[in-house]
């Protein structure tokens, strides 16, 4: 027998070859649409019985969902109409009538206005992890963070509440409980929105961004300049006021603003710096920010907040306050990358002379994702000077000082919902030895 | 000098006989982002389609509320809208709405539904509702508001 191959090297220029390749080729071309014609006979009917069990798929929730809306109007004619379990139709629309009626399995937006009760949802965050630590006269330690209960509801179209109940523990071991906010919201449209209550103040972009979940930001701890006030920070981070924020008409420019007034802060130790029950004075704390979000870049937000308040003292020392914050953050599904400053003014408003001092604060934070482990770094500075009359006078609260340092971290994704997270953390403060921690934290949300 | 002519010849011959190996894929991806026949929105970019998804636009012209309906995870439509909408996977979408909620930014994540003829009956039954069909399964019900691909 022939050689094909050596045929096609050796005799390649011969008048047989024509005829071997041809052949060659018709016998290929016949066999290949025998066999093709053959397999997309099957696959056609495969993908006609494929289709013809997706009708009846269809057909079959159709008609679960026409037997659930005869079961509605059963109880209807009876007087006892389930809340919410018919939809309103659309006028004189026929396939209205055979909308399902059975609730999705994951909670999600629909217009209230269909419902004629209102429902809670309701979501849990916590954190536990482990500490350790070169400090001087600190232990290592368990600890437990917090366990944030999370509740979000719509009255009407248009009127929603959001609560948060924080449980989290005391340095003498107790539990704490704390409505870290309650807000009854009010939306009128994309460019108007109303707020009434406890919430988190628009200063910056992470205190906006991150609340107490741990879960939800990359690091175990927050920067310097947004600790919470149980973990040595200064900033009027929770307010008891009103806020309204919406967009602003800026087409690719994605332009929006936030304007709050509130109680301002307390500056007693040991109380809680939110002023809850009633404020020291009649001067209120204004906040008005403004950020833009360019639609021809998704993931980026750059913006500017200014906030003031009237700090009143038992000593009649009263200060002015004004806080300037400025933020360029981008982040995308693997990408996050956070820049953020501040400078807080005081100044005292019957003294004499005058004085005023400023205290300055940054950070910065990169993570990358790679597939479920996210490493990160993050450099966080702060510097209130030492004769600063409110951050450095410890029987205004804790002195804030010159913090500074390093951290760098691992966090790991475990699924959805969960994530543990590794971190180093190296801080330098004025006139102590700078220490060194090791920080580990399970964190969940759902 | 006649070989590789005639594997090239051998090849677009053999890719000739398999239409679908040229096809099916173009069509699987193919996803039309609609509203009800009822709602008179015009034509929307990618960008205007995003915001709604998103949440950043919560109202259609005229002050009505958007209702956002996607379908459950593991729906082909879905994995489209997720890569060429919100660019995120289906972690990152749990975890964008998770966090807008606990911001206050929304209320909750869009409806999921289960199948497209649920998406067209919640459509029909909500003048104010957007989702998404496969080109194949949109029909005189729905409007088509823009194409994805």
């Amino acid at each position: 027998m022939p050689s094909f191959a050596k045929d096609t090297v050796t005799r390649s220029r011969s008048p047989r070859h024509v005829l071997v390749y041809g052949g060659a080729l018709a016998l290929l071309l016949v066999l290949n649409h025998t066999v093709t014609a053959s397999a997309y006979a099957d696959d056609q009917a495969h993908a006609d019985e494929r289709e013809a069990l997706r009708r009846m798929n269809e057909q079959i929730q159709e008609l679960q969902a026409k037997v659930k809306e005869l079961e509605a109007r059963l109880n209807d004619v009876k007087g006892g109409a389930s809340p919410g379990a018919v939809e309103s139709s659309a006028p004189g629309n026929p396939l209205a009538k055979v909308t399902p009626l059975v609730a999705p399995p994951f909670e999600a937006q629909e217009s209230p206005e269909n419902n004629s009760a209102p429902s809670v949802k309701l979501h849990m965050f916590g954190d536990v992890g482990y500490e350790a630590t070169d400090q001087k006269g600190v232990t290592n330690s368990f600890y437990i963070g917090t366990l944030d209960l999370f509740m979000t509801g719509a009255l009407t179209d248009r009127v929603s509440v959001l609560g948060e109940v924080l449980f989290s523990p005391n340095v003498d071991n107790s539990f704490g409980v704390d409505v870290e906010r309650l807000l009854l919201q009010y939306k009128q449209n994309d460019y108007f929105n109303f707020s009434v209550g406890r919430y988190h103040s628009s200063i910056g972009y992470y205190n906006t961004a991150f609340h107490q979940g741990a879960w939800f930001q990359t690091t175990v701890d927050r920067p310097f300049m947004y600790s919470f006030d149980d973990r040595g920070g200064f900033l009027p981070l929770q307010e008891v006021g009103m806020t309204i924020y919406g967009q602003i008409p800026s087409g690719r420019l994605g332009l929006n603003y936030v304007a709050e007034i509130g109680n301002g802060s307390e500056h007693l130790f040991g109380a809680d710096p939110a002023q809850n029950f009633r404020d020291d004075n009649n001067g209120k704390s204004t906040n008005f920010a403004m950020y833009a979000r360019p639609s021809w870049l998704p993931g980026l937000q750059t913006g500017v907040s200014v906030y003031h308040d009237h700090l009143t003292f038992p000593d009649n020392q009263n200060h002015n306050e004004l806080i300037t914050a400025v933020h360029v953050v981008y982040t995308n599904s693997n990408y996050e990358f956070l820049n953020e400053g501040l400078l807080v003014r005081h100044s005292g408003s019957n003294a004499a002379p005058a004085t005023v001092f400023h205290t300055p604060g940054f950070y910065t934070q990169f993570s990358r994702r790679f597939g479920k482990y996210r490493p990160y770094f993050r450099y966080s500075y702060v510097n209130a000077g030492v004769a600063e009359p409110i951050y450095g006078d410890p029987a205004d609260g804790e002195v804030v000082g010159r913090r500074n340092g390093p951290s760098f971290g691992l966090r790991y994704d475990m699924n959805d919902h969960s994530a543990v997270k590794l971190q180093y953390n190296h801080l330098a403060q004025r006139g102590e030895k700078s220490f060194n921690e090791l920080l580990t934290q399970f964190s969940f949300a759902f | 000098m006649h070989k590789p002519i005639l594997f090239a010849i051998l090849a677009l011959a053999l890719l000739a006989s398999c239409p679908q190996v040229l096809t099916s894929s173009a069509e699987l991806d193919e996803i039309d982002v609609v509203v009800p026949k009822s709602n008179n929105a015009g034509l929307l970019s990618i960008e205007a389609v995003r915001k709604i998804f998103m949440g950043e636009k919560s109202s259609w012209v005229g002050g009505k509320r958007i209702t956002v309906l996607m379908l459950a995870p593991g729906q082909p439509e879905r994995g489209v809208v997720l890569r060429e909408v919100f660019k995120m996977t289906e972690s990152d979408y749990t975890k964008y709405f998770l966090q807008a909620a606990f911001t206050g930014r929304v209320q909750a994540a869009p409806k999921d539904l289960p199948s497209a003829a649920q998406m067209k009956a919640r459509l029909a039954a909500n003048p104010n509702a957007i989702g998404y069909l496969k080109k194949e399964d949109v029909d005189d019900s729905v409007r088509v508001l823009l194409q994805l691909r």
